[in-house]
């Protein structure tokens, strides 16, 4: 018997983590794709409401993104509105081409590294 | 001359896979995919056909088979001396012509970058294909779509 609740499963695609007032979110999957996408984007509206408002997205360990896994990001955007602030980091290869191919580069805050990104929201 | 005509097809090092129609079998045909794709090629351009298959993939696998799978999908991929052509064959129902049609950069990610509300949660898909590829063809006929693409190499 499976006796796993949804909000363990979804939990398995992040670690979540708190510098600063900042809570850095890291997916723990390789692909953030259509596969994934709708739990990644339901733990981390719950994390949000949940109280963070700011957040860092940190792809590091991510190398392949999808247009779902982009639009859960957009998602977690608007979902933060005014409220709240999101910042991405450690984009690289596949997952920096999808952001420069939709423009949503000039949509994200995109900083090197986390420590960068934590540093810029807690400022 | 250059001419937007379809991109030649030439037999020899033709590259095939039959993808079974599920998101995982999708990432891995992706994943071989991004292996056999022409030097020619920059790493960024590489990355733009890989993201761009992927997205012609998942499309079929979650509209034209509506996530409850149905017949391998047919990918072939050529390389002559001025396109990288690929060819997608499935027998899902077919993608909205006037969806495809509208879809592009300049439709599809000419938002306003600083107007949340009007940024695109969804529906990327086609956008992103046909920005990748500078020559898109698609057809369905007797139950089979076909997509042709075509990427101009340099």
């Amino acid at each position: 018997m499976n006796a796993r609740t949804d909000k363990e499963n979804e939990m398995d695609l992040m670690a979540v983590s708190r510098e600063r007032g900042v809570t850095v979110i890291a997916p723990t999957v390789r692909r953030l794709d259509a596969a994934v996408a709708p739990g990644f984007k339901q733990a981390v509206v719950r994390v949000i409401e949940g109280g963070d408002k700011r957040l860092v997205l940190d792809l590091a360990g991510v190398e392949f993104l999808d247009s779902s896994g982009l639009g859960a990001m957009v998602s977690i955007l608007k979902a933060l509105g005014t409220q709240g602030a999101v910042a991405v980091c450690n984009v690289k290869g596949a997952v920096l081409s999808l952001f420069q191919l939709t423009r949503m580069d000039k949509v994200f805050t995109i900083l090197p590294g986390r420590a960068e990104a934590v540093a810029r929201l807690a400022g | 001359m250059e001419s937007p005509a379809s991109p030649p097809v030439d037999a020899n090092g033709t590259v095939r896979f039959s993808v079974p129609a599920t998101l995982p079998e999708v990432a891995r045909a992706v994943e071989r995919l991004q292996h056999q794709l022409p030097r020619r090629l920059d790493e960024h351009q590489q990355h733009q056909v890989a993201i761009a298959l992927a997205e012609v993939l998942t499309n079929i696998v979650e509209h034209g088979y509506e996530n409850r799978g149905g017949p391998a999908i047919d990918v072939t991929m050529n390389t002559t001396d001025r396109w990288l052509a690929v060819e997608v064959r499935d027998a899902g129902l077919p993608i909205p012509m006037d969806k495809l049609e509208q879809a592009g950069p300049e439709t599809s990610f000419g938002f306003d970058p600083t107007d949340l509300a009007a940024l695109p949660e969804g529906g990327m898909g086609l956008g992103i294909i046909k920005t990748a590829f500078e020559y898109v063809d698609y057809r369905s006929q007797g139950g089979t779509n076909r997509l042709r693409l075509g990427k101009r190499l340099r």
